[in-house]
C-alpha cells in the first residue's frame, strides 16, 4: 500500500522527466523531423502570420517605408468595388463549377465502373489526360481553340448555323467567367472521377447481383442502391473540389490575367495584381493585397467548417457506418 | 416448385476451365449440398444457375424448361449470399419488399409476403431495424426473407453461415433445416466447404473437386461407401486414416503389407488391386496382442461423448482412434490396435474397391473376451 502511494506522489514529476528525456532518447527521429517542419514553417506558418502583419501597414513590399496603418486597409478594402467584384467572382466561379463538375464526374464514374465495359481504363485516361496537363499548355490550346478568328470551336459553330457570328469566348466581358468555369471543370473532372469511382468501390458487388436477381433494372438500382450508399462522399468530394475552385490562378492569369476589363478578375488574381503587377503606373501595396488575402482566407474558412459540419452530420446518418 | 437439372454443364474463364462437365439431377423438393475444397468451382457452378454467370457449354433446366439464356430474375430463384447483401441504407422490410416494389407489385401485396416471410423467419420485431443494428444472425434470415418474399422454385444459398461464428453457426443451420421443412416442396440447393454443413442438411451431396463430380449420394452412402479417397478423406470428421499397402501372397490367399511389414489377409473379387486401406477413427479397436499395428499415443482429446487418441506409427504415420469416454489412455504409452469396424479399400488411382473384406479383423467374440 505505502509502496503504492509511493508510486503516486512520484508520478507527475517523473512525467516530465521523462518527456524530456525521451525527446532526447529520440532526438534522431526528432532531427529528421526538422526538414519537414522548417518548410513548413517558412511556407506556411510564417507568411499565414506574416500577411496578417503586413495587412496593419501601407507598404509596397520593397523599401523600407512601412506605414503602420491598423484597419484602414480593411475599411478601405470593403468599399473598393474592384475587391467586392473579385469577391463575388470567386464564389460564382466555385458555386458554377463545384456542382457542374462533380455531375458530370459522377456520370462518368457511373458509366466507367460498370466492368462490362471493355474500354473503361482507355476513357478514363483520356478523362484524366488534362488534369496531368500543365496549365500554361492548356492556356495555350485553349487561345488557339477558342479563337474568334479561326479558332476550330467558333469553325464549327458557324458551319453548324448556330451563330451568325464568330464568338468571342475569351474576350467578352459577359462570356469570359463562364468560358474559364467550363476549362477548369474540362481540366479538372478526371480528378473527381477518381474520387467518385473510389466511392463506387464502396458498394459491393453482392448488392448489384442482389438487385439483378430481384429483376431490379439497371436505373433502378443506381438511383435507389447506388446513390443513397455514396451520397455521404458528396460532401467530401464537393469540400474539396470547392477549394480548388477557389484556388484558379494558373487558370486565370495564363489565360486572361483577370481580363477583359477585370471581368475574369477573382480574388487571387486581385491579390496577385494588387500586391505585385499594378497597372496604370500605380505602386504595388502589399499592405492592402494582404489585407484582401486575410479576408479572403477568413470566408474559405467559414465555408469549410460548414463543410465539416455537414460531414459529421452525413457521416452520423450514414448506414454504413454503424 | 421445380427440379434442377445440369447436363454436361462447362464454364471456362479464359482459357481456364472451372467446371468441367457437371451432371447432376437435383429433384424437386429436395434439399442438395454442394460440398467440395475451396476452388473446387461449387460457387461459380451456383452462380450459373442463378444466373450470375454465363454458362459456356452445357444446359441448365429448371422445372423441365431450358433456361441458359434467360433472365436471371426470370428463372425462379431467389439467391442468399454468404455477406448478406442487404442494403444498408433500407430497413428490414424495405429489403425484404425491395425486389418487388421496383417490378411494380402492389403495395398491399408486398406487405402481405413481407409479414408473412416475417412470420416464418420470426423477424417480426426487427422490420422497422436498418441491417446495422442487426447481428450477423439476423441480417442471414432477413437475406432468407428476401428470398422467401419473392415465392422462388428454387432457393440458393451460397456458403450462408460463413460470416457467422461458431454458435450461430449452429443455430442458424438448425433453423434452415427446419425452413425446408415449412417451406415444403422447395428444391433448394447449397453450397458450403463445411462437410458437417453437408452432412447434416442435406437429402443429397454432391462432392466437388476441379471442377468436377467426385461423388453424389446421400449423407450416409458418401459415408459409408466413398467411391474414392478424395471422398472418403474429405466427408467424416475427424478425417480417415490412410494406409499405404503393398501387395503380397499369404500362400496363396490375397494379403497386404503395411509399411511395418505385417500381414493383412484380404478376400474379395478385388483383393489383388488394393494400394490403400482406409479407417475411420471408430473402426480402430485397441486390443492387448495381436493387433495389426501399434504406435506411441501423441495426443488426447477429450471431447465428452469420446476420445480420439491420436497415434504416431512405427513408420512415422499420425492415426487418430475412437475411445469410448473414460477411457484411460496416457501420451506416450504403446497401443495396438487391430481393425474392428468397417474397413475401406482404394487401388492405386484412389478409385474405392468393393467387396474386399480384411482376413484378421477382430472377433467380436475377442473384443469382449
Amino acid at each position: 500500500m505505502s509502496a503504492t502511494e509511493l508510486h503516486i506522489s512520484h508520478a507527475p514529476a517523473a512525467t516530465r522527466q521523462g518527456l524530456a528525456a525521451r525527446i532526447w532518447k529520440s532526438r534522431i527521429d526528432y532531427l529528421f523531423l526538422v526538414p519537414g517542419l522548417l518548410i513548413f514553417g517558412a511556407f506556411i506558418v510564417w507568411p499565414l502570420i506574416a500577411s496578417e502583419y503586413y495587412s496593419l501597414l501601407t507598404w509596397t513590399g520593397f523599401g523600407a517605408a512601412k506605414k503602420f496603418v491598423g484597419l484602414q486597409n480593411y475599411r478601405e478594402l470593403l468599399q473598393d468595388e474592384f475587391f467586392l467584384n473579385a469577391f463575388k467572382r470567386s464564389f460564382l466561379f466555385t458555386l458554377a463549377t463545384v456542382p457542374l463538375q462533380m455531375f458530370i464526374s459522377l456520370v462518368f464514374a457511373i458509366l466507367l465502373n460498370n466492368k462490362l465495359l471493355k474500354l473503361s481504363t482507355l476513357f478514363r485516361t483520356m478523362i484524366f489526360l488534362p488534369v496531368v496537363t500543365p496549365v500554361a499548355v492548356i492556356a495555350i490550346v485553349i487561345a488557339l481553340m477558342l479563337s474568334p478568328f479561326n479558332g476550330p470551336i467558333n469553325g464549327l459553330l458557324l458551319d453548324a448555323g448556330l451563330f451568325e457570328r464568330a464568338v468571342d469566348f475569351l474576350g467578352s466581358p459577359q462570356l469570359v467567367l463562364w468560358t474559364l468555369a467550363g476549362v477548369f471543370v474540362w481540366k479538372w473532372t478526371g480528378v473527381t472521377l477518381i474520387y467518385w469511382l473510389a466511392a463506387l468501390q464502396t458498394v459491393p458487388d453482392e448488392l448489384y447481383e442482389a438487385a439483378k436477381l430481384d429483376g431490379v433494372r439497371t436505373w433502378q438500382v443506381t438511383v435507389f442502391v447506388v446513390l443513397p450508399i455514396i451520397a455521404p462522399f458528396a460532401v467530401v468530394i464537393g469540400l474539396i473540389s470547392a477549394i480548388a475552385a477557389l484556388n484558379v490562378f494558373p487558370l486565370i492569369q495564363s489565360t486572361t490575367q483577370g481580363g477583359p476589363f477585370f471581368a475574369s478578375e477573382v480574388m487571387e488574381v486581385f491579390i496577385f495584381r494588387i500586391a505585385f503587377a499594378p497597372s496604370g503606373g500605380m505602386v504595388p501595396q502589399l499592405g492592402y493585397a494582404s489585407a484582401a488575402g486575410v479576408l479572403f482566407g477568413l470566408a474559405v474558412m467559414i465555408l469549410t467548417i460548414f463543410q465539416i459540419v455537414a460531414v459529421r452530420r452525413a457521416r452520423r446518418k450514414d448506414p454504413a457506418n454503424g | 416448385m421445380a427440379g434442377v437439372k445440369l447436363t454436361d454443364i462447362r464454364k471456362k474463364f479464359g482459357a481456364v476451365e472451372v467446371i468441367r462437365g457437371v451432371d447432376i439431377e437435383i429433384r424437386e423438393g429436395e434439399f442438395c449440398v454442394f460440398v467440395g475444397p475451396s476452388g473446387c468451382g461449387k460457387s461459380t457452378l451456383l452462380r450459373m444457375i442463378a444466373g450470375l454467370e454465363d454458362i459456356t457449354a452445357g444446359s441448365v433446366e429448371i422445372g423441365g424448361h431450358r433456361v441458359n439464356d434467360i433472365d436471371p430474375s426470370e428463372r425462379g430463384t431467389a439467391m442468399v449470399f454468404q455477406t448478406y447483401a442487404l442494403y444498408p441504407h433500407m430497413t428490414v422490410s424495405q429489403n425484404m419488399g425491395f425486389g418487388l416494389r421496383m417490378n411494380g407489385v402492389p403495395k398491399a401485396e408486398i406487405a402481405k409476403r413481407v409479414a408473412e416471410a416475417a412470420r416464418i423467419l420470426q423477424i417480426e420485431p426487427l422490420l422497422d431495424r436498418k441491417p446495422r443494428q442487426l447481428s450477423g444472425g439476423q441480417r442471414q434470415r432477413v437475406a432468407i426473407g428476401r428470398a422467401i418474399v419473392r415465392d422462388p422454385q428454387v432457393f440458393l444459398f451460397d456458403e450462408p453461415l460463413s460470416n457467422l461464428d461458431a454458435e450461430l453457426r449452429v443455430a442458424t443451420r438448425l433453423e434452415i433445416a427446419k425452413l425446408h421443412g415449412q417451406l415444403q416442396g422447395s428444391t433448394m440447393i447449397y453450397v458450403t466447404h463445411d462437410q458437417v454443413e453437408a452432412m447434416t442438411l442435406a437429402d443429397r451431396i454432391v462432392v466437388l473437386r476441379d471442377g468436377r463430380v467426385e461423388q453424389m449420394g446421400e449423407p450416409m452412402e458418401l459415408y459409408e461407401r466413398p467411391a474414392n479417397l478424395f471422398v472418403a478423406g474429405f466427408i467424416g470428421s475427424p478425417k480417415m486414416n490412410f494406409i499405404k499397402l503393398r501387395a503380397a501372397s499369404n500362400g496363396g490367399q490375397p494379403a497386404a503389407e503395411l509399411p511395418d511389414g505385417s500381414r493383412l489377409t484380404l478376400s474379395g473379387a478385388e483383393a489383388d488391386s488394393v494400394a490403400t486401406l482406409g479407417v475411420r477413427a471408430d473402426g480402430l479397436k485397441h486390443v492387448d496382442r495381436d493387433g495389426v499395428f501399434t504406435g506411441e499415443v501423441t495426443v488426447v482429446e477429450q471431447l465428452g461423448d469420446a476420445v480420439f487418441v491420436y497415434v504416431r506409427t512405427s513408420w512415422d504415420q499420425e492415426i487418430v482412434a475412437r475411445f469410448e469416454p473414460g477411457a484411460k489412455v496416457r501420451v506416450g504409452e504403446r497401443i495396438s490396435f487391430a481393425l474392428g469396424g468397417r474397413t475401406h479399400f482404394f487401388d492405386a488411382d484412389g478409385r474405392g474397391l468393393t467387396g474386399v473384406t480384411p482376413g484378421n479383423t477382430i472377433s467380436e467374440a475377442r473384443l469382449s473376451a
